[in-house]
């Protein structure tokens, strides 16, 4: 300010802190704050408050206390929701991760085509869920499908039913949901794997460690953090899948498709039991938030020791 | 001698790349087998034996597309989507720079909670949603499917990282040159900001377009459908008794698929980049 000169008289009129222009701390934050509020806290307050009535859209409102919960905690497809949303949690996570893996190594390599692969194991993820469900659908039609064709002449397996066969539908949209998601894990164990320092590997190779070494001690530790953040996702993405189930197999066969969003929907909207899907709601709530919670906690420990 | 050791060095990076080149093909094989079998007659789609490509390039599949409204679908899928982006930009960005640069109180707590409610599914909220819109009148409008989205805290938590990483010294000096701290944050932080702004952007747009649950609960006329709901109904084209005209559907679902595939294509840079950033803890 000392040698400025006219010009500096002018730059600091000019600059001159405008209070009614500014904006405190609480104009930055109130505008997402209101939305947040109203359409995410309400919500989880209503439901609450729900959970307790036997609201059914039409009609009285009656309070029922805990009794929803009672009524829920031994409802036999409340159990069964909750089996076949945790059959289904224990059946993609470790694959879909293993795939995501396997897939990232392969196009880490420099070879031709590597944008083509790339582009290929990723478009999946940009498709809406009807698309996949519809397509996977048809290819898995017993006899006419794709699929089941091209399966049933390797001789190893007979032409099944897929999505028909009680024991076999669940399984079915596992390998769907790892067709449609391998490519999200890829692309981050990708971004992990550029990471390492090549330096480690070189280092390695000069000390005689084979392939199968590096990868074991150098690689897989290095990507702790993206398989912690990728067990996390995964794992409550599954609890809270939805559209495949509804768009395949609608639940069935024999229910043993209905996760437990499924059951939501199913018991809100179709049996017209808000007050019950409302309770669900809110365990399933509990019960992925406890989840989140305890593996941030677990990943936080993790990161300090190791 | 010297070829043979040549090839032993080669041959593993070959069969890698072939496996490569094999889940490849395996992974792109259910879209191309869905565009073909929009082009193909119903008499040959119901062959026993599949036949990849087309006898004759037949449309009229595509043809019974277009007697849905797939058009004002995808108006729709497009306001709902550029707006929830945009509104989340501005709202989030404003608010994660607040949390990342300005102290105030309850500023710790606040942040705390948006975190806590990025643990919050929001499939345990379609019912009490229902419940409220349906109270409000809010069902079949844009605002039930943008607002709920843009109250989300994943982009704050992004934008308030990106901040908190961001050096000081450019927004300092200007604050101490008397700009306002608005005029800080949108001539200095903002340009600055622009991986975290793009990738907010994509992974709105696109969780936006391909949003599901919500818009097939809280939407019922055919009018105000988003792309993904509305595609559905071609699924039991012909009424509930009619059988499945795979043709017909297979059409549908290319109708749906090809522009998030040309725009995934255009921008995949940007959409890796998104991606990649969300799992930067």
């Amino acid at each position: 300010m000392v040698n400025q000169g006219v010009l500096g008289r002018t730059r600091v009129r000019m600059l001159r802190p405008s209070k009614k222009t500014d904006l405190g701390p609480y104009g930055f934050v109130l505008p997402h704050l209101i939305l947040f509020v109203v359409f995410m806290v309400l919500p989880v307050v209503a439901a609450f408050a729900t959970s307790f009535t036997d609201w059914a859209i039409v009609g009285p409102v009656q309070w029922v206390g805990l009794g929803n919960y009672a009524g829920v905690l031994q409802d036999p497809s409340a159990q069964r929701a909750l089996r076949v949303t945790l059959t289904y949690t224990v059946a993609t996570v470790p694959t879909t991760l293993v795939v995501s893996l396997i897939l990232a190594l392969l196009v880490n390599r420099e070879q031709w085509g590597n944008s083509f692969f790339r582009l290929a194991f990723f478009a999946p993820w940009v498709l809406p869920s009807a698309v996949v469900a519809m397509v996977w659908k048809w290819m898995l039609q017993p006899g006419n499908g794709v699929l089941d064709y091209y399966l049933s002449r390797t001789g190893l397996i007979s032409s099944t039913n897929w999505l028909g066969n009680p024991n076999v539908a669940l399984y079915a949209l596992a390998v769907v949901w790892i067709w449609w998601s391998a490519g999200y894990g890829m692309v981050i164990y990708l971004a992990a794997l550029q990471d390492i320092p090549q330096e480690f590997y070189d280092a390695a190779a000069i000390d005689g460690a084979n392939g199968w070494q590096r990868f074991w001690y150098i690689t897989f530790p290095m990507l702790t953090a993206a398989t912690s953040f990728l067990v996390i996702l995964s794992t409550i993405s599954a609890m809270r899948a939805f559209d495949l189930f509804f768009l395949m197999t609608q639940g069935g066969p024999g229910g043993s498709t209905s996760s437990v969003v499924f059951q939501i929907w199913q018991s809100g909207f179709i049996e017209n039991k808000m007050g019950f899907a409302a309770t669900m709601s809110v365990l399933l709530f509990v019960a992925i938030f406890l989840l989140a919670l305890v593996e941030f906690r677990f990943v936080r420990e993790r990161a300090e020791v190791g | 001698m010297v070829q043979h050791i040549k090839w032993r060095r080669f041959f593993p990076s070959l069969v890698l790349w072939v496996i490569t080149l094999v889940l490849a093909i395996l992974w792109v094989m259910p879209t191309l087998w869905m565009m073909l079998t929009s082009l193909k007659l119903e008499s040959q789609i119901l062959t026993p034996t599949p036949e990849w490509l087309p006898r004759e390039i037949t449309w009229t599949n595509w043809e019974l597309v277009f007697n849905k409204p797939i058009l004002t679908w995808y108006w729709n899928s497009f306001v709902v989507a550029f707006f929830t982006t945009v509104l989340t930009v501005v709202v989030a960005s404003m608010s994660g720079y607040a949390l990342a640069r300005m102290e105030f109180r309850g500023s710790r707590s606040l942040f705390l909670i948006y975190v806590m409610a990025l643990m919050i599914p929001s499939e345990a909220l379609i019912i009490p949603m229902y419940l409220l819109a349906a109270r409000s009148n809010l069902t079949d409008t844009y605002t039930a499917l943008i607002m709920p989205l843009v109250a989300s805290t994943f982009a704050v938590y992004l934008f308030r990282q990106f901040f908190f990483a961001l050096p000081k010294e450019l927004e300092d000096a200007a604050l101490i040159d008397g700009c306002s701290r608005l005029g800080a944050f949108v001539r200095i932080a903002l340009p600055l900001a622009t991986p975290a702004l793009l990738a907010v952007s994509i992974m709105t747009f696109a969780f936006s377009w391909n949003n599901f649950l919500w818009p097939m609960i809280s939407i019922s006329t055919d009018a105000s459908r988003t792309v993904p709901v509305g595609i559905i109904q071609y699924g039991v084209y012909g009424g509930p008794t009619a059988r499945q005209d795979w043709g017909v559907i297979m059409a549908g679902m290319t109708a749906a698929a090809v522009p998030n595939l040309v725009v995934f294509v255009a921008l995949q840079k940007y959409f890796v980049r998104g991606v990649a950033q969300t799992g930067f803890r």
